[in-house]
């Protein structure tokens, strides 16, 4: 389809598509040199909207590929069979981890209890144990769904094929550039950009 | 920081910012320019390390002087690889590169909901031009072969293709920007 453009229609069409039309390979070999043209900052034809259009291209193909992607297969289902014996396997568990921690707390309770460093001892006391507990489970009882709900709302599916476009992470090699900068005395460096 | 020449260059604070404002953009440019991800984005290293080198010495804006460094990079690039005629098809595979890569979850929410904002625009357009999509950018199709599969003319395949593809970015403009 390209070898039927002439030059003047080439300039009609509009960047995005060119652009577009670039970037997966649409192109004559003449339109790629004419195109790329505009991207060299060397040429006289050299746009800048250009080399924007090229990278709005590829992040739109992006995002559309992502976007056009079959919704992910459900979980495979599991049998009534499987789900039992692991119900009963994960009841062992719990009971004999159960156990475990009441040996474990009852032999604590058994010790007779260090003295307090002196330091401790005449500090103010403390707020009675049961007080806090009691907020904190009041507090803990008075959120609770609300929370669970926020969470809920904010469970969202992953776009693990969608690239990183928007992801922002500065390099390591430039963050060990401004930690040495930082480390170095201090300087009357002048801020250019 | 002045260099051996005496010049002084951008902060690395500077550049840190530089990148975290145009990282993005530079990267897909470098992808759309040599078709290979992994490479655009050793490149893309190459690139933001010239700025902390020599970006005191851009006399134009500093977004301009990126993309001019990303081109002869890349050109720089090209003249030691034969040039991969694959187009983005080699560039989509090679997304899986990134899958592994943890991200921030505002990042990871910040592209669903542009990926969700194209999932409904794309089912706004008309089914023809959502067939022309599907195929060409999800199934890597060249238009030649639509064509032929959906027995229409080429120049119907394009006219969806393009019609399809100005609504889309007209709908993601503002998340493109970002």
């Amino acid at each position: 389809m390209s070898e039927v453009m002439n030059q003047s229609e080439l300039n009609d069409e509009p960047l995005s598509w060119l652009a577009f039309r670039y970037v997966s390979d649409e192109m004559s070999d003449a339109e790629v040199v004419e195109f790329e043209s505009r991207l060299n900052p060397d040429s006289p034809a050299f746009e800048l909207a250009a080399c924007e259009a090229v990278a709005r291209a590829v992040q739109l193909n992006d995002v559309v590929a992502a976007a056009s992607e079959p919704v992910s297969s459900p979980a495979p289902q599991t049998t009534f069979e499987e789900t039992g014996r692991r119900d009963v396997a994960a009841r062992r568990v719990s009971l004999f981890a159960a156990s475990i921690t009441v040996l474990v707390v009852g032999w604590a309770l058994t010790l007779p209890s260090p003295k307090p460093p002196a330091e401790v001892a005449d500090s103010p006391a403390p707020q009675p144990l049961e007080t806090e507990s009691g907020e904190l489970v009041q507090i803990w009882a008075d959120s609770g769904d609300e929370q669970l709900s926020v969470i809920e709302e904010v469970q969202m599916p992953p776009a693990d094929d969608l690239p990183e476009y928007f992801s922002t992470d500065v390099p390591e090699w430039l963050l060990a550039a401004v930690q040495t900068r930082d480390a170095s005395p201090a300087s009357p460096e002048v801020l250019e950009n | 920081m002045p260099n051996s020449d005496g010049e002084d260059r951008i902060e690395p604070d500077s550049v840190a910012d530089l990148y975290r404002q145009h990282a993005g953009e530079m990267r897909a440019f470098l992808a759309g320019v040599l078709r290979d991800r992994e490479l655009a984005d050793e490149v893309l290293q190459t690139v933001f390390r010239k700025a902390l080198e020599k970006g005191h010495t851009a006399t134009e804006n500093i977004r301009s002087w990126l993309f001019k460094v990303a081109w002869n990079e890349s050109m720089l690039v090209r003249r030691v690889q034969n040039r991969q005629t694959s187009g983005l098809q080699k560039a989509a595979r090679s997304r899986g590169i990134l899958e592994g890569v943890p991200e921030e979850s505002e990042a990871a929410a910040v592209r669903q909901e542009t990926v969700d904002q194209v999932r409904r625009a794309i089912l706004q357009l008309p089914d023809e031009q959502q067939l022309v999509i599907r195929m060409r950018i999800y199934e890597e199709k060249k238009f030649a072969v639509i064509a032929q599969e959906l027995k229409v003319p080429l120049g119907t395949v394009l006219s969806r293709m393009r019609a399809a593809m100005m609504k889309l970015e007209k709908s993601l403009g503002r998340h493109l920007d970002e």
